[in-house]
């Protein structure tokens, strides 16, 4: 089994010390993929390995990366306060990115003394001062852009919010924004990280057989939804003033690497700031948040989203201090300034908390959106769990609620009996990663 | 020694080992992926399924094709070899590893390829891939003709296509010409500059302006009728010149057969024939007869032929030196010169119809069949080159549509001037 | 680390000290077909041959006409990297200020190609215009993206 998963892994881990500046490769810890396939399962295990030196792990799963339908995850596991266990799904092209520079799983530890920027490329992760990043994050992105040939493809950052001090700051993906919500960005400026880059240099060979399989599937999927800017936002649990926003502003549907939903819409809107028109951008890949701040703030909504974005602030705990009195100009200085008080966690019940109890939406980084099960045989967790073991985008599996395990199992076996053998050691690996 | 290494080059140079091939003759219907940057999500399939087509591995950075993401403005657009009309990476490659097929297909030969990127650096798209760390080059060779990429973009973003002209305009142009090129000559007898057909009497404008400045009088029926020829040019834009013309038909004819030198800068500019107008008119005023109508081309080619047949050789002394003008370039007098169609190119400014090149489909630099066939050399190669739509200025435009007849990929289209049909002007663009 | 062990890093790292001097990339290299002055010391032998002896190859003019392609390093027996060589020291170059024959790109800003190769490129061109030379490959592709999506 062991050596079976590793061919859709490069079996490699990087393990970055902050603390003396080394950077020590290994190769997977033995039984760790039998035991628990990959992606969060894997990552919860070497959290284990590392535990006492928080570590901080990014990893994904054995799918990533491949012909499955929007085999884009890269998950982050973290504990911030050394008794639960966080994992935080990272979309757009971050995972195949991870896996395709040559490491599978990347583990952090320690602090360092001064700001640092970690390039992970070409089988080797480099230690770099951070000095030249300064600014809202689409500065520091454009900035870690502009170098040419080597440009990284995908851009973990922190924010301003994690420099003053705030609890609940994400680390985003640039300007797509994050799912995270329970402070890895705040707890990745602990260690003076302020940003990762990611640049593939190299690719796997997955099962060429595969290739057909997965187009008609993607092409199946695709035709499912002809509105896919409202697809997720109409399955969440909550309200819908989103909705009239979405159709406002819509611009163009954007989608994850392989992904047939396209569920990231890009919203264009006018905002004007002390009587400064000015025309913005952006991404709705929170639709947690956009659906918090659309609900209490209908008129300016895009413009805190995209300010929240900039800033590199969770839009949930954004909504839970502006108010909806508050007039634009407070609120933005409020997001700019920063926020009092710490992570996003007790804000009172949140809508669909019927739905998805609180305890299990924030093992998952709680980005995800709480959208009611489709089927009655399957629950949130599982879906999501399954989607953060595979590597594949747990909001997928979510508003397509037949696309069975198998199905994707399909893509890492022919073998009906071996894919039974597989979903019993999910199943474990499940109960382990979700309470 | 250093004699000896120039001798030793002289006999085996890449020149003399792989000459560049004689310019091969173009498929009729040149095969090419069509992009629509509206439909695509830029969820890297086709990067995904290149590199295993390539490589054999999902590995993005081995692709022929390339996702470009701009997070400012939320689009995407696929980088793709556009297989071009005569492949500048060709013309660089300095071990003439790059060849363009009988199919149309730009390869590289593997087998003299060094990896060099030379070719990236002179594609005005970068559409030549090279790996950042290992070099190696990777360029689209269409799947030899069934390209996966397209068969599998979940969206149809991408889609092949073998290009085809129109072709039938061209069918219906040049007997239109003719026709009237007989009608003007031949039957109505010296009938351009006025054509009287019972009470209907059309005069040519610019003989009108001159006639009003000669005679300091003001018809209002002459000038109303003279306004029918102006007012069909606000609606079609100058189809006269284009379409009916006997003189154009005449250059037309010349200009397809004479060779072309260029013509000296001091004639290039397209504000002499404004001031030759201006000068026609003025010198009735002050002449008390039309000047420039004694030896206006059209007028003279019109009036050449008489009744019965005879040809009055005096009057076509004028011709001879005109056409003469077409060793310069096409239709160098209608460009520069003609007063006639400055008084019809007034009309087109303002009217209400434009043509569009540019829009999605269109290949821009890889094409620019639309640039070599415009006889106004009004389409701008220094835009299509640098990947903008040209702007079209309406003025110069003669409505001939040999752009939208030949343009392969249907993004030449004729428009109302109001319509919005193609993306946005961006001047220049740079990191902020 | 001073100057000199960052090129012995570079050494290490391409493998040059393995070069057993075959000339088997000079054969094969593509720069004998593009510049009429082509010559030893600007070959990829040269180069190495430079380094081994401790010259002063940073501020050599002969560093800045290769075009960084994989021919030497694909036929070299030794499994010496002329590629990751010579763009080791360009960037060492770089690095410590000798710039000046490089041609930089007006969108990123990035050292993108040296400037006997762009004038190369210029040059088979000639009757093309040449603005978009002034960009990097990256910047090109952006640049593109803007104006046609």
């Amino acid at each position: 089994m062991d050596v079976f998963l590793k061919s859709f892994y490069n079996n490699r881990v990087a393990h970055v010390d902050l603390n003396t500046s080394r950077v020590e490769f290994m190769p997977v810890p033995p039984g760790m993929l039998s035991e628990a396939i990959g992606g969060a399962g894997v990552t919860r295990l070497l959290h284990e390995h590392f535990a006492g030196q928080d570590p901080i792990v990014l990893g994904c799963g054995p799918l990533t990366g491949s012909f499955a339908p929007a085999s884009c995850l890269m998950v982050a596991t973290f504990s911030p306060d050394t008794k639960t266990l966080i994992h935080v799904p990272f979309l757009v092209n971050s995972g195949p990115q991870l896996k395709f520079s040559g490491f599978d799983f990347l583990v952090i530890t320690g602090q360092s003394p001064e700001p640092v920027m970690l390039e992970v490329m070409n089988d080797a992760v480099k230690i770099s001062g951070a000095g030249m990043l300064e600014g809202e994050i689409s500065r520091r992105e454009r900035t870690l852009m502009s170098r040419g040939r080597f440009c990284p493809e995908a851009i973990l950052l922190t924010g301003e919010a994690a420099r003053n001090g705030v609890g609940s700051a994400v680390l985003s993906l640039g300007q797509w924004g994050s799912l995270d919500k329970e402070g890895l960005g705040s707890y990745a400026e602990k260690k003076n990280i302020r940003a990762i880059t990611l640049l593939a240099s190299g690719g796997i060979a997955f099962p060429g057989e595969n290739l057909e399989q997965g187009s008609i599937l993607m092409k199946e999927l695709r035709a499912r939804y002809k509105k896919r800017q409202y697809v997720v936002q109409d399955f969440m649990a909550g309200g819908q003033a989103h909705r009239k926003l979405i159709r406002k502003h819509f611009r163009k549907s954007h989608a994850c690497f392989h992904c047939p939903l396209a569920c990231i819409s890009y919203l264009e809107f006018t905002s004007r700031n002390g009587g400064k028109k000015r025309t913005g951008g952006v991404f709705l890949m929170d639709h947690e948040g956009f659906a918090a701040l659309a609900a209490l703030r209908p008129l300016d909504a895009c413009t805190l989203m995209h300010a929240c974005i900039e800033q590199g602030l969770d839009p949930l705990r954004a909504a839970s201090l502006i108010g909806a009195e508050a007039p634009t100009e407070d609120a933005l200085k409020t997001i700019r300034e920063g926020l009092p008080g710490s992570r996003s966690t007790g804000t009172g019940p949140a809508p669909g908390s019927d739905v998805v109890p609180d305890e299990v939406f924030m093992a998952f980084g709680t980005g995800i959106p709480r959208i009611r099960p489709q089927a009655p045989d399957a629950s949130w967790q599982s879906r999501v769990g399954l989607a953060m073991i595979l590597g594949i985008c747990p909001i997928l599996l979510l508003t397509y609620p037949d696309l069975s395990p198998d199905h994707l199992l399909s893509f890492i076996s022919p073998d009906a009996g071996f894919r039974d053998d597989l979903h019993q050691r999910i199943r474990s690996a499940l109960n382990s990663i979700a309470p | 020694m250093q004699e000896q290494t120039t001798q030793a080059r002289k006999f085996i140079g890449i020149e003399e080992l792989r000459p560049l091939p004689e310019k091969p003759r173009l498929p009729r219907r040149p095969p090419v992926i069509v992009f629509d940057p509206a439909r695509c999500t830029g969820c890297s399939t086709c990067e995904m399924v290149c590199s295993q087509r390539n490589v054999d591995k999902v590995a993005p950075v081995s692709s022929s094709v390339k996702v470009v993401h701009s997070e400012e403005q939320g689009k995407n657009f696929a980088i793709l070899c556009l297989h071009c009309r005569e492949p500048l990476c060709m013309e660089a490659c300095p071990v003439r590893a790059i060849d363009k097929d009988e199919a149309g297909i730009v390869r590289i030969r593997r087998v003299f390829c060094v990896e060099c990127g030379i070719c990236t650096l002179a594609c005005p798209e970068a559409a030549p891939l090279q790996e950042p760390f290992t070099g190696r080059m990777r360029k689209c060779d269409l799947c030899d003709g069934d390209p996966l990429c397209a068969k599998h973009c979940p969206e149809d973003a991408l889609h092949f296509y073998r290009g085809k002209a129109l072709g039938w305009i061209r069918l219906l142009r040049w007997p239109v010409q003719l026709v009237s090129f007989l009608l003007l000559v031949v039957v109505l007898v010296g009938t351009f500059c006025s054509f009287t057909a019972g009470i209907v009497s059309l005069p040519c404008p610019t003989g009108t302006l001159q006639n009003i400045a000669s005679t300091q009088t003001l018809v209002l029926v002459t000038l109303a009728s003279a306004l029918v020829l102006i007012g069909i040019t606000i609606l079609f834009g100058r189809v006269f010149c284009g379409w009916v013309c006997p003189f154009g038909f005449f250059l037309d004819l010349v200009g397809s057969v004479v060779p072309k030198f260029g013509l000296p800068k001091f004639l290039k500019s397209r504000m002499i024939k404004y001031g030759i107008l201006a000068g026609a008119v003025g010198g009735a005023a002050g002449l008390g007869f039309q000047p420039f109508c004694t030896v206006c081309p059209i007028g003279s080619i019109c009036r050449s032929y008489g009744p019965g047949g005879v040809i009055k050789g005096a009057e076509l002394a004028i011709v001879p030196v005109i056409a003469g003008l077409e060793l310069g370039v096409r239709r160098s007098w209608c460009r520069s010169f003609c007063p006639v169609g400055a008084v019809l190119a007034l009309a087109a400014k303002i009217g209400i119809i434009k043509i569009v090149i540019g829009a999605h489909q269109c290949k821009k630099f890889s094409c620019m069949q639309c640039a070599d066939t415009c006889p106004m050399g009004i389409i701008d190669r220094e835009a299509l080159r640098e990947g903008i739509a040209p702007k079209i200025p309406m003025d110069e435009c003669i409505m001939c549509l040999r752009c939208v007849d030949t343009c392969p990929y249907q993004s030449a289209k004729i428009r109302f001037r109001w319509q919005k049909t193609i993306p946005g002007e961006v001047k220049a663009w740079t990191y902020s | 680390m001073s100057r000199r062990d960052d090129i012995r890093s570079v050494m290490v790292a391409s493998r040059a000290f393995a070069c057993v001097e075959c000339g088997r990339c000079v054969a094969v290299c593509p720069m004998a077909e593009m510049y009429p002055n082509f010559s030893i010391e600007m070959s990829p032998r040269g180069v190495i041959k430079k380094v081994l002896m401790d010259a002063d190859i940073l501020s050599d003019e002969h560093l800045w006409y290769c075009t960084e392609c994989n021919a030497g390093t694909d036929v070299c027996p030794a499994g010496v990297s002329d590629r990751d060589l010579i763009r080791g020291l360009r960037h060492l170059a770089i690095v410590s200020g000798k710039v000046q024959e490089v041609r930089t790109c007006q969108g990123c800003g990035e050292q993108y190609v040296p400037v006997h190769v762009m004038e190369f490129i210029s040059e088979r061109l000639k009757e093309e215009p040449t603005e978009f030379l002034n960009m990097c490959p990256a910047c090109r592709r952006k640049v593109y993206l803007m104006r046609n999506a």
